[in-house]
């Protein structure tokens, strides 16, 4: 859509708005013909409306929208942390459900769940499974989507719009749908409860997303910038090398972490494939958790929860610059 | 390119004779680990063992043979003992996307306008939105299950009961009504981050000299939000309803972090009545059959957004 059919759009929507009825009362009244012409010009009338809006109620709206939003937001990463903190007993007498940090000597002495989930639960286990499936995950999709996606973006060859389409579509294809038949697979060539196995499978799930974004990154960049690197004297393997890679960094740097967070929120896959206890990662980890002495574990169920949330949440925190980029081009707003 | 070629053929690496030669082999040869893995991980299961599978009455023991049942597993869902789940599983997938997109597409609206305003400390609130869509679906859906209990620490009960009468005993995620809805406010908590982002950015791409005319002109906030908002909005609007109604349909970790499917059934949406079927009862033929008759549903789905989003593409 281009801009001049919209104001078009408008000013044709506002003409015929205003034409009805003049004098007092909002736009919605002048649009239904209420105000009768007191003889002020309508322009000044409705301007002074829409000031009343905007100096009044949405300096105020705004802020509150905001408030809402953000306790709604954030409400259950507090929770989890608070209750975290907190030993079982004192979980069971919160008032209305909503935990307040408190200083109390025994919830941070030595009961304090941070202190003794490692111990309790093989937490540390989990930690190094999850990093393990989610940082090699996330090199291998890069790699692999480096290459495919310059591949379809810029270099020609056969069947390449069907190829492209097929790898898309994969994404869009329920996790669930596969399950069974990776399963079946994996089992019958030894990969099940390996790192490896669970490597795989999980980059294979991640990579059509990034191929896609990447995709969209590399056909954005200048058509001319390998002729003038070649120009230059580079190969055109050296120019991919020198002259793409260094631009893209930015959508290479939040395919990693697409592709990292894809693997550490995965529980559909892991719980398939890491069933056994080396392999186990933290949100396998949380479900059997919870199905295992729900009230006696509480504040353990609550510090694994905030642990699990809390690190790729620091990780979209510090590179939200680069990821909101990456999601923005996604759903092809740029285009 | 063929300028430069005709002019320093003399001194052409031979990197790039090569490719000369074999122009298409490079593009081939980049694709080829990415290729290799969706065809050995995505494309063979599916096609080989998911079909075939479907066939068989699968059992883990690797001594006992998979016989082959024929159309046994279909008849199962469509005729036979599992009938009844399959077409209540069917009503409540649907209900369940009628209610989950819509409510997402408003709450990520709402809060891409009100992050668009000029607010202090503006980056912060627009990454702090993003908390939920960081968070690992399970421990979201943890989260809410313990909230949605009726214990003292059930906030999210002890809120609603103020309103309505939330039956005790099991509180939110045990009672069938109510459960459904346990399971939407953990899903929409999680997922509309998504939605967010684009909104945001598809806002933010709204040129501001329109809504100053619209000013001008006496538009109301409605009447901007209306014919300056929603039009620049509405291919954006329409790609991401697309991708979020396919990308809701078969996931399964929410659900199952919130109530486990249950009660009984109550939530048990497609992807988790596979997913139950196949690694609770490890009857993993008939899963699969379910799975094959889940995915002649959904590719249509699919095929047509892959074809939105690429027909600049050809």
């Amino acid at each position: 859509m281009s801009h001049e059919t919209d104001s078009d759009d408008l000013a044709a929507n506002t003409a015929a708005g205003t034409g009805t009825g003049t004098g007092a009362g909002s736009a919605e009244a002048n649009r239904v013909g209420l105000g009768t012409g007191s003889g002020r010009s309508w322009r000044f009338e409705t301007a002074r409306q829409g000031l009343s809006w905007e100096t009044h109620y949405k300096p105020v709206l705004k802020y509150v929208a905001l408030a809402i939003l953000m306790i709604w937001m954030l409400f259950p990463v507090y929770y989890a942390f608070v209750n975290s903190l907190k030993t079982p007993e004192m979980i069971f007498t919160t008032s209305l459900g909503i935990p307040f940090l408190t200083f109390d000597p025994v919830a941070f002495s030595g009961r304090n769940a941070w202190r003794t989930m490692w111990s309790a639960f093989p937490f540390g286990r989990y930690l190094l499974a999850t990093f393990v499936v989610s940082v090699g995950t996330a090199g291998l999709a890069t790699v692999c989507a480096v290459f495919a996606a310059y591949s379809f973006a810029r270099l020609d060859f056969p069947f390449k719009n069907s190829l492209f389409v097929v790898a898309v579509a994969g994404f869009a294809f329920p996790v669930v749908l596969l399950a069974i038949p990776i399963f079946v697979l994996l089992q019958r060539i030894g990969l099940l409860n390996t790192y490896m196995g669970m490597i795989l499978a999980f980059t294979a799930f991640t990579l059509p997303y990034n191929i896609w974004l990447l995709r969209g990154f590399f056909e954005d960049l200048p058509e001319n910038l390998e002729e003038s690197a070649r120009v230059d004297g580079c190969t055109q393997i050296g120019a991919f090398f020198r002259v793409i890679l260094p631009l893209s960094r930015p959508a290479i740097v939040s395919v990693f972490i697409f592709a990292f967070l894809l693997a550490w929120h995965n529980y559909l896959m892991a719980f398939i494939m890491g069933s056994d206890a080396l392999h186990t990662t933290l949100p396998v980890a949380l479900l059997e958790l919870r199905g295992t002495f729900f009230v006696r574990n509480f504040h353990y169920i609550m510090a694994g929860t905030f642990l699990t949330m809390a690190i790729p949440m620091l990780m979209y925190m510090y590179l939200q610059k680069y990821l909101v980029e990456g999601l923005g081009s996604s759903a092809g707003v740029k285009g | 390119m063929a300028t430069i070629d005709r002019f320093e053929r003399g001194d052409r690496s031979l990197s790039d004779r090569l490719l000369g030669e074999y122009g298409s082999l490079q593009g081939i040869l980049f694709l080829l680990p990415s290729l290799l893995l969706l065809g050995f991980i995505v494309l063979y299961p599916m096609i080989f063992n998911g079909v075939l599978l479907s066939f068989r009455q699968f059992t883990l023991d690797p001594a006992l043979a998979n016989p082959w049942v024929g159309l046994e597993n279909y008849q199962y869902w469509l005729f036979g003992g599992g009938q009844a789940l399959f077409l209540f599983s069917i009503k409540m997938t649907l209900l369940y996307e009628l209610v989950v997109v819509p409510f997402d597409l408003m709450v990520a609206l709402a809060a891409a306008l009100v992050l668009n305003e000029t607010l202090p400390a503006r980056p912060l609130w627009r990454g702090l939105m993003l908390a939920g869509y960081a968070a690992p679906p399970v421990a979201a859906g943890l989260t809410f299950a313990v909230m949605e209990q009726a214990a003292s620490y059930g906030v999210v009960y002890n809120f609603l009961s103020m309103f309505f009468s939330v039956p005790a005993s099991g509180g939110i995620t045990s009672n069938s009504p109510w459960a459904f809805w346990g399971v939407v406010f953990a899903k929409v908590w999680r997922d509309f981050g998504f939605m967010y982002v684009v909104f945001l950015a598809g806002v933010q791409s709204i040129p501001s000299e329109l809504y100053e005319i619209a000013k001008v002109d006496g538009a109301g906030p409605v009447r901007r939000f209306r014919h300056i908002t929603l039009p620049h909005l509405r291919t954006i609007i329409v790609t991401v309803v697309m991708i979020r109604t396919i990308f809701t349909i078969g996931k399964v970790e929410i659900p199952w972090a919130v109530t486990k499917g249950g009660p009984v059934n109550y939530t048990t949406f497609l992807g988790v009545a596979i997913f139950k079927q196949g690694f609770l009862n490890w009857s993993l033929g008939r899963a699969a059959a379910l799975g094959m008759m889940f995915s002649l549903a959904i590719i249509p789905l699919i095929v047509l957004w892959v074809r939105s989003e690429t027909e600049d593409y050809g």
